[in-house]
């Protein structure tokens, strides 16, 4: 660039604009998160820790940390060096937390693996990540590949109790890996963010877009996959705090407040499309708390300003960043919205981060300017695991720099700055969707539906249902003579995708319309046309007709078949939480969540109800399976930017 | 060095492949590739990466026979030579494993029931013309390999294969499929291919002596090979095996799945695998002790144990014909085990089909139907045998699992009055991957792996087989418990380890049947008159 970057801006421009992203504070920036939690043991050994919020135990720092020494010292006794990786495949627990601070303490960073993600992405995973060792439990491993190296902290309990309980010796530095991170790749490939030590502390420590400090309690709801827990885990545990832990598999919103109520949690995330719904049936539930964030995906001001008014002592933080820069990148603490106002603003750069808005030249867009997204400071990831070309292109040189070897991750987002200083999201410069919050390339489900046998090609695209609820629509051009139902699409790809990434309605066409530079022309593809109204199994009861109204009101049509499958109708998790919310409130009783999971009918589900006594050990297989089988949203909070 | 000398009962000749330990798979130019692709360079990139992973897991001598290279970390930049050596000297190799992995999915994702044809355009270079691309009835696509065709291309590399030569002095072989052999000062190497016959000339000397310059010369060894080649010789002759009287059936249990079988007509050696006689450890027959021919050699499967070339090839000049289970054809898992042996230069390889019958002086082989033992995949290559001597008959069930009894109905007639049935009871067998892992082309997971296992008999199905044959004795063999197999299965029993307690349980089961029962381990002599 031969140009200033501040050429479009008037000196004074430039000057605020320098300001702005003066953002610097004191923190221990060349330490790391191991050191930092064993300082933070020595300061509050007797507090707990982490609590369950399904039994209320808890642990306190100084057994946590002890345990945690223990499997980092067996970690070195079956070869684990620094600067190796560890997968970690377990439910959310304590175990869980153990296992990354042992990878933590042995100098080593982790990938977390959910273990309900079907056999052959856990496969991908594996492969491009290339795991030194996966930590999991015998019963989880049974879903691992074959070839896979394992510490089962079941059946080698004997061997990690026998290490011993002390610190081991300080591994590690601030600029290694933390953990990896597995995001949607525009190729079809997921790519896996490289987050590291100082990342993550600079999240943490030294700033101020929420409240941190031992007195504060954290919920930890979001899967460890996505880079929310960054926040929930860190936040809580480099300070001191507790951390409560939801129980694994699915999570409604009674669970999610009742956990907020029950351990007086203080500081909570939430993805956009939950935080919304809980604003909407559930706000009263959140009264005690004193930090609310939200993000992931645009939030609707409607509900924000409903939130302002519902939860007047708590601060109310949108928060903005992909996982690339570490969880937050911006964050705006909501005062009060305008009447007229059509967007929540993303805020301002957070402490020890900037954000620069560039055109296509590479300069600064003048304030009120759309301008695309880079992001600086010391939240930037390394790159993108053994991605090389990948990291090459996305983390370019900062040309803001003061010293050599800055670098700037291009988020591809749009955004503008404000007059009073405040950056608005606009959207996105490429294809990538946001669905629930988690982040979708439209190629790599592309390319996933383009391995089916019946599939000529096909194209994803998210579409905004009647109900407001965005879903991810697939069209698709069949090889001649072939024909193939939705449901056997959607099973094709549950065995290669995660369930957010699985297209909610298939549309057939005759072809895809292209663009004048013949690339698929998504926003001509046509819109999914809504289900039949007429339903062919129409309410035989006044229950079936109570839940029928509910699925139709969530899903936004006029009528559903009493026979059909919620998912196939279009429904998701997230959907599904916000049926069992109404359900409850239209007929005045509990419907457990794993109700609606097991029985998704009309039909079955009424039954079910109707014979109310589904519970007990059944229930406990179901959760079991269907831990296995599906996500929930409850605990979706992919990533920060809208 | 002019005199005439012997080669030493304990001299040793390992067959490699590479710098690795060579067994059929690493033979068939269908399989190699997969192996070198999906085990050694995997195995080669994880212990450079974690090479601590490697010494830390082989500190314990259970984690031996797992994926584990045992080289000290300090062989780590050698390791990384090799590995760069293989990408080079092996790029065909590997190519043509990534391209099967890959057209693996493609077919998959293609073939709908409709005519493959159009699918030979997507056929990647490296498989044009070597495969067919078929249905089962059941419309499941599969690829056919022609490997005969595959010998005669570049696949196929003589050159990748040698001889090591050295001196066995104990039983603690390492175990030798996991690690790749490195550059050492004291290397002694063949460089010829597995049929040369070069090979016999020096083999032949265990029983007679020659000037060990010409066997040098034979195998195209420098002078300064000197001090390391006549280690291999001794000037003292062996001990002659006294010779089977006539009239008479010898039967010579030689430790594993190993029986020699002998009237004074003809001689029968299943799975030959021959320990290393060092003057130390349990007591054992060795090559001494063979006959000074092999009329057949039987091979139950393909398995390193079984099909043991190193063994093998020593025998060759000795040995009559080979006889080999028939494979499919064409499957992936499911080499041909004629086309390895003559490519490893045996003359006569006879294949049988499922009951197809070798006559012989006073008696006959016949092939039995082997069930299980190989996780389920659709290999034919196995085969029990029936063998009968002067009418005396034996049943060598080898690794058979005897799951499903039934087969044993229908054979009774044909197997008539069995003198003794040799049983193997290795009912802890190591998970499919554990073999097969390198070859499968879609996720495997633990569940299915786990529950694939390499199995043989336990009590109970082996009971089934005894009642429903009744023969006048069982003995169990074949189960690795001799000390000097180590390096081949990676086997160490205690008395709570499932195959012995197994293998008790059934002594005890035969003889409150009033049948004799035993299990081998070492040695035995068995005369019947």
């Amino acid at each position: 660039m031969s140009h200033s970057p501040f050429s479009r801006l008037t000196p004074a421009q430039e000057l605020f604009v320098r300001e702005w992203n003066d953002t610097r504070t004191e923190y221990p920036r060349d330490e790391t998160i191991a050191g930092l939690f064993e300082e933070v043991v020595r300061d509050h050994p007797a507090s707990p820790a982490l609590v369950s919020a399904a039994d209320g135990r808890s642990l306190s720092y100084d057994d946590l940390n002890r345990r945690a020494n223990r499997l980092a010292h067996h970690f070195k006794r079956v070869g684990l060096g620094e600067g190796a990786l560890v997968a970690i495949q377990l439910e959310r627990s304590f175990d869980m937390i153990v296992a990354m601070l042992a990878a933590l303490k042995a100098g080593c960073g982790y990938v977390p693996l959910d273990p309900r993600l079907p056999l052959k992405r856990i496969s991908r995973l594996l492969e491009d990540a290339r795991p030194a060792m996966v930590v999991t439990v015998e019963e989880l491993s049974d879903a691992l590949p074959a070839s896979t190296r394992l510490v089962c902290l079941d059946t080698d309990a004997r061997a990690i109790t026998r290490e011993s309980d002390a610190n081991p010796a300080r591994a590690g530095s601030a600029l290694a890996v933390a953990h990896v991170l597995y995001t949607s790749g525009s190729t079809g490939e997921p790519k896996g963010v490289a987050v590291v030590n100082r990342g993550v502390i600079r999240l943490v420590r030294g700033t101020s877009y929420a409240a941190f400090g031992a007195g504060e309690t954290f919920l930890q709801a979001a899967p460890v996959s996505f880079d929310a827990s960054t926040f929930e885990i860190w936040g809580a545990l480099l300070h001191g705090a507790r951390l409560v832990l939801l129980p694994p598999g699915a999570a409604g919103l009674d669970e999610i407040v009742g956990a907020v109520r029950d351990h007086a949690v203080t500081t909570l995330w939430l993805t956009a499309g939950l935080f919304h719904l809980v604003v909407e049936e559930r706000l009263a539930g959140l009264r005690d708390l004193r930090t609310l964030l939200a993000g992931g995906d645009v939030l609707s001001p409607a509900r924000v300003r409903e939130a302002r008014r519902g939860l007047p002592e708590c601060a109310l933080v949108n928060g903005y960043g992909p996982t690339e820069s570490t969880t937050f990148a911006a964050c705006h603490r909501v005062q009060d919205l305008p009447a007229g106002a059509s967007r929540v603003p993303i805020g301002r750069p957070i402490a020890n981060t900037r954000i620069h808005l560039l055109d296509p030249d590479g300069r600064w867009v003048p304030p009120g300017e759309p301008g695309e997204v880079f992001i600086g400071g010391d939240g930037l990831a390394r790159g993108y695991w053994n991605r090389p070309e990948l990291t090459a292109a996305s983390f370019v040189e900062d040309p803001f720099a003061e010293a050599e070897g800055g670098r700037l991750y291009r988020t591809g987002d749009l955004a503008l700055l404000r007059p009073d200083g405040e950056l608005e999201f606009l959207g996105r410069r490429d294809e990538q969707v946001k669905v629930h919050g988690f982040r979708v390339e439209p190629g790599e489900v592309e390319a996933a539906l383009d391995a089916h046998s019946a599939v000529l090609r096909s194209a994803v695209a998210a579409r905004d249902a009647a109900s407001g609820a965005r879903s991810l629509s697939a069209w698709i051009v069949l090889r001649p003579g072939a024909a193939c139902a939705d449901g056997e699409l959607r099973a094709f790809l549950q065995e290669s995708l995660p369930d957010y990434m699985v297209p909610a309605r298939f549309v057939r066409v005759p072809g895809l319309p292209l663009t004048e530079n013949g690339k698929v022309d998504r926003r001509a593809l046509p819109d999914p046309q809504p289900e039949a109204a007429a339903a062919s199994s129409p309410p035989r009861s006044v229950l079936e007709e109570s839940v029928s109204r509910v699925w139709s009101s969530v899903l936004g049509v006029e009528s559903v078949d009493c026979e059909a499958n919620f998912f196939d109708l279009g429904g998701s998790s997230l959907l599904l939480i916000a049926a069992q919310a109404r359900l409850e409130a239209s007929l005045g009783r509990m419907v457990p969540i794993m109700w609606l999971f097991e029985h998704p009918t009309v039909r079955t589900l009424a039954a079910a109800i109707a014979s109310g006594s589904d519970g007990g050990a059944r229930a406990r297989a179901l959760e079991e399976r269907l831990r296995r089988r599906r996500g929930t949203a409850a605990a979706a909070a992919p990533e920060t930017n809208p | 060095m002019t005199s005439r000398v012997y080669l030493r009962q304990n001299a040793l000749a390992e067959p490699l492949y590479g710098r690795w330990y060579a067994w059929p798979y690493l033979v068939s130019p269908m399989t190699a590739p997969m192996y070198v692709e999906n085990l050694h360079v995997r195995l080669m990139e994880s212990f450079i990466e974690n090479p601590q992973i490697h010494v830390a897991a082989l500190r314990n001598p259970e984690m031996a026979g797992g994926p584990f290279l045992g080289h000290e970390e300090s062989r780590v930049p050698d390791v990384a030579r090799l590995l760069e050596d293989t990408r080079r000297e092996s790029a065909a190799l590997l190519r043509f494993a990534a391209d099967v992995q890959e057209f693996t999915r493609v077919l998959a994702s293609r073939a709908d029931g409709c005519s493959l044809e159009a699918l030979y355009s997507q056929v990647p270079d490296s498989l044009r013309g070597f495969v067919e691309l078929v249905y089962d009835v059941n419309h499941q696509a599969a690829i056919r390999f022609i490997e005969p065709l595959l010998y005669r291309s570049r696949l196929y590399d003589e050159g990748a294969q040698s001889i090591e030569l050295s001196v066995v002095e104990g039983d603690d072989r390492a175990f030798v499929f996991n690690t790749p052999r490195l550059d050492e000062e004291e290397r002694l190497v063949v460089s010829l291919p597995f049929r040369s016959d070069a090979l016999d000339r020096l083999f032949r000397m265990r029983e007679e002596p020659q000037d060990p310059g010409l066997a040098r010369e034979a195998l195209g060894l420098g002078g300064s090979a000197d001090a390391l080649f006549s280690r291999l010789f001794t000037e003292s002759a062996p001990g002659a095996s006294p010779a089977c009287p006539p009239g008479t059936v010898r039967v010579r249990y030689f430790g594993h799945a190993c029986v020699l079988v002998e009237s004074d007509q003809a001689t029968v050696l299943t799975d030959p695998v021959i320990a290393y006689e060092h003057g130390s450890g349990h007591s054992r027959l060795s090559w001494a002790d063979l006959p000074a021919r092999i009329d057949y050699a039987l091979i139950t499967h393909a398995h390193q144990d079984h099909c043991m070339l190193e063994t093998l090839l020593a025998l060759r000049h000795k040995i009559g014909h080979v006889v080999v289970p028939r494979n499919s054809g064409g499957g992936l898992a499911d080499p041909s085990l004629k086309l390895v042996l003559e490519a490893a230069g045996f003359r006569s390889v006879i294949e049988l089909d499922e009951l197809g019958r070798i006559d012989l002086p006073g008696g006959a082989i016949t092939s039995i139907p082997f069930f299980g033992e190989h996780g389920d995949l659709a290999i034919r290559s196995k085969t029990t045998y029936l063998v009968r001597l002067l009418d005396r008959s034996f049943l060598f069930c080898a690794d058979s699992n005897a799951f499903e009894p039934a087969v044993y109905d229908h054979l009774r007639d044909l197997l008539g009055d069995l003198e003794a049935v040799f049983v193997g009871m290795e009912c802890e067998g190591a998970p499919m991957s554990w073999l097969y892992g390198p070859l499968v082309t879609a996720p495997l997971a633990r569940r299915m792996d786990q529950s694939r296992r390499l199995d043989g008999s336990d009590c109970e199905r082996a009971m089934g087989l005894v009642t429903r044959l009744r023969p006048r004795a069982v003995y169990v063999y074949a189960m690795g418990a001799e000390p000097w197999l180590t390096y081949l299965t990676s086997i160490h029993y205690t008395d709570e380890s499932r195959p012995i307690v197994e293998s008790r349980a059934l002594v005890q089961a035969c003889t409150a049947l009033g049948i004799p029962a035993e299990v081998l381990f070492g040695t035995k002599e068995m005369v019947y008159r």
